[in-house]
């Protein structure tokens, strides 16, 4: 394993790693801080996040779940502290509680826009097949105004999947969702572990979700603590 | 980068033009700063060249806070803007999309602007188009630098076409000033001992304030 480049850029490090593809982690927190206004939301955080692994998140509205995401993101730069990341910005795609759509935009020209900004094959047929796995084929053409806010949102799914990056942040992705749709959000989010790319979760049923997970991070008190499924006890882990 | 320049200013273009209001008010908005200035100047024999340069000049600007605010206006609508953070390019990409968008769509509204000034001032001639392309190329790189960056700034504020007036206006003032004088000369054709001057002072500006937009644009434009 040798260092090939190590670039800074706002407080967060970004290690490019001649592993031969492989690597053990994807983020390091090392005394991470962020506050909105007088309180910090996370304090002095140190964490470690191993790569092709499915970790939920979990706490009580207000911890800092979001606020982490948006940090490993780089959408936020942290007060204190400095985040390492092993992977490429690129190789990071978010879902979070809003879809980042363009409503003037068909449906197919916002998968095309994000791929081409992400410098990622754009050809129509692959971002049709895509369109096909999230149930969107049929309004492929259509403005994207006119989704409902369960297909805005299974098209910011669609988003994430046609940029396949290595890293995957689930804000809530279920959430406002069908039955039908939370299902199928789930098998992708299945299929992304099985081809190896690492999956952060938040969830506010983790009971449902362990069976998929390896770990789990809970997020409180300005502090987070990461165990395994199988410390935390009730359920097992890694079982489908 | 260049790529996503591209994709970032033809998604930009397009959203702009295709929805339509945008352009409508931007466009409105200077053709009737020239008709009101044209009815202040109606009992006049014959309006100077730098007069309507400065009317010209004026309805540009008024016009693009209305475009830079409109095209930033487009990544609030489902936050769009923290997808952009997150892309894997520097945030002056972002910038540099902008204003290529925004320098695109202002040369359009001047495209209908030039021929009103011609009708509603009464202008007879252009002394030299090279020279009109050339200036109006010069000033609007400057216009569209600051705008670019300010617009950013103004993202997500409440009262951001005030701020954005407010702040840019005064800004421009020395290239406005090289605009208007190299107007009138386009107009004249004399009256101006050296034109070059004007031309080295707006290039100037250009890139002092492009430098500077390339510089604080991340800074101005996050969470």
């Amino acid at each position: 394993m040798g260092l090939r480049a190590k670039v800074r850029s706002q407080g967060i490090v970004t290690i490019l790693m001649n592993t031969g593809g492989k690597q053990d982690l994807v983020f390091g927190l090392e005394d991470v801080s962020y506050g909105y206004g007088a309180g910090d939301v996370l304090r002095s955080v140190d964490l470690k996040i191993p790569a092709r692994k499915t970790i939920l998140v979990a706490g009580p509205n207000g911890s800092g779940k979001t606020t982490l995401f948006k940090l490993l993101a780089g959408v936020l730069t942290p007060s204190q502290g400095s985040i390492r990341r092993w992977v490429p910005r690129g190789e990071t795609g978010s879902l979070g509680h809003e879809t980042y759509l363009y409503p003037g935009l068909t449906v197919l020209e916002n998968l095309i826009f994000w791929c081409r900004l992400y410098q990622k094959k754009s050809a129509y047929d692959r971002l049709l097949e895509v369109l096909g796995r999230v149930g969107l084929k049929t309004v492929a053409y259509e403005p994207a105004a006119h989704l409902s806010r369960g297909m805005a949102q299974r098209l910011s799914l669609a988003r994430v999947l046609a940029l396949s990056p290595q890293v995957l942040l689930l804000d809530e992705p279920t959430a406002g969702l069908d039955v039908q749709s939370q299902d199928m959000m789930r098998k992708e989010i299945t299929l992304a572990r099985q081809r190896g790319a690492t999956v952060l979760w938040i969830t506010h049923s983790p009971e449902k979700d362990m069976p998929r997970a390896d770990y789990v991070l809970q997020v409180g008190q300005g502090k987070i603590c990461m165990k395994s499924c199988a410390q935390t006890g009730e359920l097992p882990c890694g079982s489908r | 980068m260049w790529f996503q320049i591209a994709a970032l200013a033809g998604k930009d273009i397009r959203l702009f033009l295709t929805r339509g209001h945008g352009l409508v008010l931007a466009l409105l908005l200077g053709l009737l700063l020239i008709f009101l200035f044209s009815l202040a100047a109606s009992g006049e024999q014959k309006i100077s060249g730098a007069w309507a340069a400065a009317i010209f000049w004026m309805a540009s600007c008024f016009s693009q806070v209305l475009v830079f605010n409109a095209l930033y206006a487009l990544e609030d609508v489902h936050k769009a803007r923290e997808a952009l953070l997150m892309a894997p390019m520097p945030a002056q990409t972002v910038w540099a999309g902008k204003a290529v968008a925004g320098g695109v769509i202002l040369f359009v509204l001047q495209g209908v602007f030039i021929p009103a000034c011609m009708v509603f001032l009464n202008l007879s001639a252009v002394h030299s188009w090279t020279w009109l392309l050339g200036s109006i190329a010069l000033v609007d790189t400057g216009l569209i630098f600051l705008g670019a960056l300010l617009g950013g700034m103004g993202a997500e504020q409440a009262g951001r076409d005030s701020l954005f007036t407010v702040i840019l206006f005064p800004l421009f003032i020395p290239l406005l000033l090289a605009g208007i004088r190299l107007g009138g000369f386009v107009v004249e054709g004399l009256g101006l001992e050296n034109p070059w001057a004007w031309v080295r002072l707006g290039a100037s500006f250009d890139l002092v304030f492009g430098g500077l937009a390339l510089l604080l644009f991340p800074f101005v434009y996050k969470e």
